[in-house]
């Protein structure tokens, strides 16, 4: 599983709990600053698959016209 | 990530370059690497950890961990001055189509005194990227993206050791289990973060001596707690070092060549054995006695004044006190008729005032009708608190008995020790001193764990407590109100992520109980004995039998071996990796039938997963060949040639 995996099963989680909304929204506002840390201190294995996504992306819409 | 290949040069008894590729997956997942005991099935196993992360923990002897990583005959051929390499390259394919090149070497040389001196170890990570290859600049980051250093022990694992997975120290290694599973480092960083800030928001704060006094013991609280954690580690660590030492010793004791030795060592395991279960039972007896005293404590006691009540009663009903004789209703409507029933004036004003004393009387007497009445109530509570006291006699003779068994098991332990040390030959002597004082370490360990977790658990609240006195305070001083309006808003976070995490790993738990629960019942040959697998909150693992019973201790080597093999698929499942499962003689405790049925189940439950199996000859039979062939994509002979210290890997068929 991957980081941004777990951190969204996190969030769902904090989604379901009782606490006042304000209360959550801060929750998952700062776990997501932390996701953010995470994926600028480990950016560089993210270039590859962001890469490859926008490559896809590009191919799609090239078929498409 | 799949393993296409792995080639190892050098590496301890695979001499020159020896290459062994496998099966991608699909329905033929299996790769089967057959050899004798030495011939370097475990040693493949430490080769793919050391390649990717560095350790050997499955070494096999002490000269093994002596001799270092390069084989033992080209470091004898060495020359003083010469360099000799070990390498291990794995080649994989990630789930994108591109391949992946791990390789870790290491450089050694000797000395002008003839000493081999090793050279750090190199390590590096290639990768295809659009018909190039690049290098990757963190490797361990990379590797904890296809499968993180503490989560390894669910795929790459010596099925023999499995064994002891549930034997002894459970508990923590199976919430140590599920806590790697879980992966929850990411809330931990913004709960240590989130902490942090609050403790600077109070730091900044200025204000009465009172705040100030708080402050500091606050600081003091939490910097004692973090010097018990820093404890708490390191005797933690201790313990693990102390619990390996033993576990070498009591193999040592296992192998010794002597047969009355072996049978002693074997009785002892078999009395250990027998400890544990009722240390279990002990266990669980008390903590029924604590809720049967918890559920009849509030009759046990007021029994004495039940008691007495009810005798009180008695005496005064005997005496004929009660019940009343006379009712207030019926001399009231004497005083409204103004008549008797002999007939006399009752608005004589003596008379009347007879009459209303006796109403007085009997009003009061009322109490006593009510209590005359409540005797049988009071009776039905004394009913009560017989079948509890009963029940909780039957628990104490429970607990007693057991008692007595375990001293006698420990007497018997006991004369097995000295027996042991009185055997004559020097090296059972000292192992067996040597196995004493591991055994005492961990003992003292583990009493120092509880006291220390409980002074942290203690730590914890007190600086909760402070906590809440601090904003209190602070909130009395307008000037805060921003600060205290953080503080607020900050610990309620901390909350939210306290008990987030709780539910997470309590869910994590409940899906690997019912998942292990699951693979154990289909695998084990004994359908018509167990029920249930549980894992409870506290994190103990119960095998439940059709009468309901729990019966762990009683498992067989092997039906442990089977729950371990589960509980490990259960996790890897749960963890949510593709990574390859790699198993050193996953039917070594496994004898006949439910070998077979092993053999049959197991690759289809790591269907979609690529699996490799390190087996010997004893254990690969023709039978459990032909039930494994469908899934088995090839075949390895692992052939150890003892005079040149070598191992050649040879293809089946070829």
């Amino acid at each position: 599983m991957s980081v941004q995996q777990v951190n969204k099963r996190i969030i769902k989680e904090i989604e379901l709990s009782d606490y006042p909304a304000d209360i959550k929204d801060i929750a998952k506002h700062l776990l997501n600053l932390e996701l953010g840390r995470w994926m600028e201190q480990n950016r560089w294995k993210f270039r590859q698959e962001y890469e490859a996504e926008i490559n896809k992306a590009a191919l799609k819409r090239g078929e498409e016209r | 990530m799949k393993i296409l290949s792995i080639e190892l040069t050098n590496y301890r008894q695979y001499r020159d370059t020896q290459k062994i590729e496998f099966g991608e997956g699909g329905t033929k997942n299996v790769t089967v690497i057959v050899g004798v005991n030495g011939a370097g099935k475990t040693n493949l196993l430490n080769a793919i950890n050391w390649c990717l992360y560095g350790l050997e923990e499955n070494l096999k002897a002490d000269t093994e961990k002596k001799q270092g990583v390069i084989n033992d005959q080209i470091l004898e051929k060495l020359k003083a001055g010469q360099i000799a390499t070990a390498k291990v390259t794995i080649t994989g394919l990630e789930e994108d189509g591109h391949q992946v090149i791990f390789e870790r070497m290491v450089e050694a040389h000797k000395n002008s005194q003839n000493n081999v001196v090793y050279h750090d170890p190199n390590f590096f990570i290639m990768k295809e990227h659009n018909n190039n290859w690049i290098t990757v600049t963190a490797p361990s980051l990379f590797i904890n993206r296809i499968l993180p250093e503490a989560l390894r022990h669910f795929f790459i694992f010596d099925g023999e050791k499995l064994n002891q997975f549930f034997k002894e120290e459970n508990v923590h290694q199976v919430k140590r289990a599920i806590f790697d599973v879980s992966q929850l480092s990411l809330l931990d960083t913004a709960t240590e973060h989130l902490e942090k800030t609050l403790y600077d928001i109070r730091s900044e704060i200025k204000g009465t001596p009172k705040i100030d006094e708080l402050r500091e013991k606050i600081e003091t609280f939490v910097k004692s707690k973090e010097l018990l954690i820093s404890d708490r580690i390191k005797v933690d660590e201790s313990r693990k070092e102390a619990h390996a030492e033993l576990q070498k010793i009591k193999e040592q004791l296992r192998g010794v060549d002597a047969k009355s030795i072996n049978e002693l060592h074997k009785k002892r395991e078999e009395i250990e054995d027998r400890c544990k279960r009722i240390e279990e039972e002990i266990e669980r007896d008390n903590q029924k006695l604590t809720n049967k005293i918890l559920e009849s404590f509030p009759l046990v006691f007021c029994f004495d004044a039940i008691d007495g009540s009810i005798a009180k009663i008695r005496e005064k009903t005997n005496k004929g006190e009660l019940p009343p004789k006379i009712k207030n209703t019926f001399l009231k409507e004497l005083i409204e008729s103004g008549e008797c029933i002999c007939g006399s004036d009752l608005n004589d004003k003596t008379k009347r005032k007879r009459i209303e004393q006796l109403i007085e009387s009997v009003m009061s007497s009322g109490i006593a009708e009510y209590i005359a009445e409540g005797r049988y109530t009071l009776q039905a509570c004394k009913e009560m608190v017989r079948p509890l006291f009963q029940e909780i006699e039957e628990i104490g003779v429970e607990i007693s008995e057991n008692d007595t068994m375990l001293k006698n098991a420990n007497s018997e332990l006991e004369e097995i020790t000295v027996k042991l040390k009185n055997s004559g030959s020097t090296a059972i002597i000292n192992l067996e001193y040597a196995r004493e004082s591991f055994e005492q370490q961990i003992e003292k360990a583990n009493r120092e764990l509880g006291q220390l977790d409980e002074r942290i658990k203690w730590a914890d609240k007190e600086v909760g407590m402070l906590n809440q006195e601090f904003e209190r305070e602070i909130s009395r001083l307008e000037k805060h109100n921003v600060a205290n309006k953080k503080l607020k808003i900050g610990t309620d976070v901390l909350a939210v992520y306290h008990s987030v995490k709780g539910n997470l790993i309590g869910k994590i738990r409940a899906t690997a109980e019912q998942k292990t629960k699951e693979y154990f019942l289909s695998l084990i040959w004994k359908k018509q004995t167990y029920n249930d697998v549980r894992i409870d909150e506290n994190y103990n693992v119960s095998v439940i039998n059709l009468l309901g019973k729990e019966c762990l201790g009683t498992l067989s080597a092997g039906e442990r071996q089977v729950l371990a093999l589960s509980f490990l698929a259960g996790l890897r499942d749960v963890s949510g990796f593709e990574a390859p499962i790699v198993i050193d003689s996953p039917l070594g405790r496994i004898s006949g039938e439910p070998r077979e049925n092993i053999a049959e189940l197991l690759p289809t439950y790591f269907n979609k997963s690529q699996v490799i199996l390190l087996v010997t000859d004893e254990e690969y039979t023709q039978k459990v060949r032909s039930i494994l062939l469908k899934r088995v994509w090839k075949e390895y002979k692992l052939d150890y040639e003892e005079k040149e210290s070598k191992t050649h890997v040879i293809q089946n068929g070829k």
